[in-house]
């Protein structure tokens, strides 16, 4: 029931039009997650595209599968899920069908994935210099002093001062921002090629956010580093983002980049969201509300999943599942019914 | 000595609440006998007043003592030094009988929806909650619990659920159902909408604008988000580690800002009605204190720190071209026009 | 309701729905871990068994006229081994080790159920009282508990014993008297990260007096972390009665003890094994029993492990 789209041959192209070799290609991923009655559906045939060098926005709100399919790409997913279908390309190779030794060898070294609570994520037991130390010693075989002299550098270049001091310091006499710079460091400290970021300033203040956001913009520059970047906020997305997939129910239901889409966004949900946030757009007494709530994991349906809460529903939208097309050369949309957005 | 105690409205309208030199110390380092040795302010010398009806929004990072206050204004929490009134009785002294008056018109609306009820309880009896010294009897409780459940939009069969049954903006109606239950005239909203998903906050949102409208509500709004706060603030004090460094009506806080730390706060916040990022003001490393000397605590992270921001407390003064904007800054100046830094 | 504005629409907002067929929690989903746990379903079926033998043994030692079946001596049958003739043999004196047996089972689990009611609700209200008020009061059952604590249990027996009769009443205070103070320690610590949740806070702001947040919000949401320390602790009084008994500081006879039984059967040890071995049998399968229940309760109660 569910119509496919070749995705082989897409290109991600910057704003200005130039296409970007890509790096990491989704093409119909299907993560499933087998609870004690049921199976849930948490991404549903999603594709998407990332470009060297760029930074992918994935927007949706929670329960909407964007850290699902961050884990899919990471293989990290929890031992009830599994990725059902679909490749991951990277590299030339699809990353599902890698074994878990050589799976191993990409974590941390190609890819690496930094999460939304650094306190959590840190083992504070150990001092930070010795957990990036760690990093290097899984990857590439040197000497200790070499390792721990990569780690006090790269500390250094995520503007944690005094860093040959504070590599010998424990995560929590860190604050907030400094453990997230730290969560960078143990990302980074090998060079990969991609960085997975789960709402990494989600935690923050407003202030330390923006150091963070710019933080990582210039790492993308000099490094070269392409970013997936899970966020709820549009506004952070925004200022960074070069191209922006808007996540809903387990699908992707639009993306494009981010001057289209935030200029002329054609999904009723994308257009509702960009409504409901204060100031996001211009300034409104009353907000508007998506009426209803995301359907339940194990309840989809097998129609259109936003149907029952759009203003534009047809008749083909509760019967049939649109299927992900491209309508213009930056723009992708999954709808039968667009329309265009009225600010 | 603080000029704040002097703030007096320009319009001619009520105050609810009276905020003066309050203060909120705790103790940091303890000599060898195990006694206090140094102190810290959470809330230094605040005052500022609410005002009837209006909306005073209290923004401010990590750190910056604003739901500190919050408590103190609400009695949850210990006073070091200052008052409290409201509707010009002092609450800090307040004896029992006046106290539960006091509990009855002050209300307060929690961050976290899935921590501020109780697990056990049911829609209805969290909301009858606040009810049970008053002498009602079963028959007013039960519609008075179905009035105020119709208040924010919840359905009739709300009362007998569970809280693990309601999504997180059902649960934040719950509470702002249970807080309305007692009748009050002033609520405390300790970021209401920041544990939500966009489309519920937009709901909240909305649902407390028109409470306000209907029921003449007083709201003292805390928020780190400063587009929720543009929205629904009348007026706006700024807190930096446990000090006002800027109030102002809303409209007038957000085209003119003063103080260099709400200038930096404001272009730190993500949103598409300003210009490019690169306008962006930056201010290296976080926000710490380590002792209560008379000082700016921004200093450190200032663009314009002067010598004297060292030594000596800004206090918060008016500002000439206008009415009713205060600043507590030394060397506070406009942004030029195109956002940047003067 | 004051102030309402009569004037003002009711809202136009759309009532939502609130979804049934969310998947409630039922019993089955409930109980579904102790299930598939299956060393506590394991002890969770053992306990219950021996919940039976209790009552058994409870009516027999209740019923004056059922006292025959444990106390009737039979000097021509004595020693018999399980199987001969009876069911699991008979002691030094003729009388039935079968009904002895359940009959001190029912002593030793009966003492323990009454040991933890009295310590469970000693240690509920000083525990919660402490971690609520802090300050003086606090430090007052801290120090109080703290002194308990250190006391070994069997001087403090002892001394209990010697002071009123001894039998199985002595027996019960005097364990009661030094086994609440491991539980209030652990309901303070609870209450200590309960209080801190943003709904007690709530409960504080709409004037809710002390003794009525501890009734109606903490105790409750203790529930879990109570009743699997009740399983451990019925267990540990078990074996605390057990020793006493032995010592001869418990239940006096006639009433039948497993403790007692242990201690009369070390003179037949070499040749009549059995009198010594299935109380302490017993005591060892009732003991594994609450260990184990008290392991899969605990499970169940661990926030953590419930998903979907």
């Amino acid at each position: 029931m569910v119509a496919t789209t070749p995705a082989n041959n897409y290109h991600a192209r910057t704003a200005t039009g130039e296409s970007r070799e890509p790096l990491l290609t989704l093409d119909h991923v299907t993560t499933v997650i087998h609870a004690r009655k049921r199976t849930l559906r948490a991404v549903e045939d999603v594709s998407l595209s990332i470009g060297k060098g760029e930074i992918l926005g994935v927007v949706g709100e929670s329960g909407c599968g964007k850290s699902m399919t961050a884990l899919t790409i990471m293989r990290l997913l929890p031992q009830s899920a599994v990725a059902a279908q679909g490749s991951i390309m990277f590299d030339d190779r699809d990353l599902l069908k890698l074994s878990g030794n050589e799976m191993r060898k990409i974590r941390g070294n190609q890819i690496s994935m930094v999460f939304q609570e650094p306190m959590t994520a840190l083992d504070p037991a150990f001092t930070v210099g010795s957990q990036i130390a760690e990093v290097v010693h899984a990857h590439e075989t040197v000497s200790n002093d070499e390792a721990m002299q990569r780690a006090v550098r790269m500390l250094d270049r995520l503007g944690i001062p005094n860093a040959d001091r504070r590599a010998n310091d424990y995560p929590h006499q860190f604050s907030g921002g400094m453990r997230q710079r730290v969560m960078l460091a143990l990302a980074l400290v090998m060079n990969p090629k991609l960085l997975l970021a789960d709402e990494p300033t989600t935690a923050l203040d407003v202030t330390i956010q923006a150091q963070i956001l710019e933080l990582i913009a210039e790492l993308r520059k000099e490094l070269g580093l392409s970013v997936m970047l899970i966020t709820h906020n549009l506004g952070v997305v925004h200022e960074i983002a070069d191209r922006v997939a808007v996540m809903y129910a387990g699908e992707v239901v639009e993306t494009g980049t981010v001057a289209e889409i935030f200029s002329n966004p054609r999904h009723p949900y994308t257009q509702g969201l960009l409504r409901s946030m204060p100031y996001l757009i211009k300034r409104q007494p009353t907000l508007h509300v998506i009426p209803g709530r995301v359907p339940e994991l194990w309840a989809m349906p097998n129609a259109c999943r936003f149907a029952a809460r759009c203003p534009n529903r047809t008749e083909q939208c509760i019967k049939d599942h649109p299927a992900l097309e491209r309508i213009e050369i930056n723009h992708e949309l999954r709808c039968f019914n667009p329309t265009s957005f009225v600010r | 000595m603080s000029s704040a105690a002097s703030i007096q409205p320009v319009l001619s309208a009520e105050t609810l609440v009276d905020v003066q030199n309050l203060s909120k110390r705790f103790p940091v380092a303890w000599d060898f006998f195990g006694r206090p040795s140094r102190f810290v302010s959470a809330v230094d010398d605040v005052s500022l007043t609410i005002r009837k009806g209006e909306t005073l929004a209290l923004v401010g990072e990590s750190g910056s003592g604003k739901s500190t206050l919050a408590r103190l204004v609400m009695r949850l929490a210990h006073v070091t030094s200052g008052s409290v009134t409201f509707q010009g009785k002092d609450i800090i002294k307040m004896p029992g009988k006046e106290l539960r008056t006091f509990r009855e018109k002050a209300q307060m609306i929690f961050q976290d929806p899935y921590e501020s009820l109780d697990p056990r309880f049911t829609a209805a009896r969290v909301v009858a909650e606040g009810m049970s010294h008053l002498s009602l009897s079963s028959e007013e409780k039960k519609s008075r619990i179905a009035e105020v459940l119709n208040l924010v939009h919840l359905p009739s069969d709300a009362a007998q659920r569970f809280p693990h049954e309601f999504s997180g903006g059902q649960r934040q109606r719950v509470s702002i159902a249970r807080a309305l239950a007692v009748n009050p005239s002033f609520i405390v909203a300790d970021e209401p909408v920041s544990a939500l998903d966009v489309s519920m906050q937009s709901q909240i949102l909305n649902l407390m604008r028109e409470l306000q409208d209907r029921l003449g509500l007083t709201y003292l709004f805390i928020s780190h988000d400063m587009s929720v706060v543009r929205h629904m603030a009348d007026r706006v004090a700024v807190m930096y580690l446990g000090r006002v460094v800027e109030i102002a009506p809303a409209e007038e806080l957000f085209s003119n800002p003063l103080h260099p730390y709400t200038q930096a706060l404001l272009s730190s916040v993500p949103t598409l009605l300003k210009g490019r990022p690169g306008q962006r003001i930056a201010i290296p490393g976080e926000a710490s204190v380590v002792d209560d000397r008379p000082n700016c605590r921004f200093a450190n992270r200032c663009f314009r720190s002067l010598e004297r921001c060292r030594s000596e407390k800004p206090i918060l003064t008016g500002v000439l071209r206008h009415p009713d904007h205060w600043v507590a800054c030394f060397n506070s100046a406009p942004l030029l026009d195109d956002g940047a830094v003067a | 309701m004051a102030s309402t504005n009569p004037t003002l629409p009711i809202s136009t907002v759309p009532i939502e729905e609130i979804p049934s067929g969310a998947p409630g929690r039922t019993f089955g989903d409930r109980m579904a871990p102790l299930v598939a746990n299956k060393l506590a379903l394991f002890g969770g079926v053992l306990t219950l068994g021996f919940f039976v033998v209790a009552v058994l043994g409870a009516v027999v030692l209740l019923r004056g006229d059922l006292h025959y079946l444990y106390l009737d001596q039979n000097l021509r049958g004595t020693l018999k081994h399980p199987g001969d003739g009876s069911l699991l043999g008979t002691d030094n004196l003729g009388r039935s080790m079968f009904w002895r047996l359940i009959a001190g089972t029912a002593v030793s689990l009966w003492a323990g159920i009454a040991v933890t009611a009295i310590s469970m609700t000693i240690g509920l209200i000083l525990g919660s009282v402490a971690g609520y008020t802090r300050g003086w009061t606090d430090r007052i059952i801290s120090a109080l508990i703290d002194l308990t604590w250190g006391f070994p249990l069997i001087l403090v027996a002892v001394i209990f014993v010697g002071m009123l009769e001894p039998g199985l009443t002595a027996v019960i205070v005097a364990i009661s008297v030094v086994n609440w103070a491991g539980y209030a320690r652990i309901v303070r610590a609870q209450v200590l990260t309960l209080k801190e949740r943003a709904f007690i806070e709530a409960a504080r702001s709409l004037g809710v007096p002390t003794w009525k947040i501890i009734l109606v919000h903490l105790v409750p949401n203790m529930l879990g972390t109570m009743l699997v320390m009740a399983s451990y602790y019925i267990a540990v009084t078990v074996i605390a009665e057990a020793g006493m008994s032995f010592i001869g500081l418990g239940a006096q006879p006639p009433t039948p003890s497993l403790g007692q039984m242990v201690s009369e059967g070390r003179k037949f040890l070499s040749k009549d094994p059995w009198i010594v071995a299935l109380p302490g049998v017993m005591i060892a399968l009732l003991v594994l029993a609450l260990n184990t229940l008290g392991d899969g309760l605990r499970d169940i109660f661990d926030p953590r492990l419930r998903r979907w």
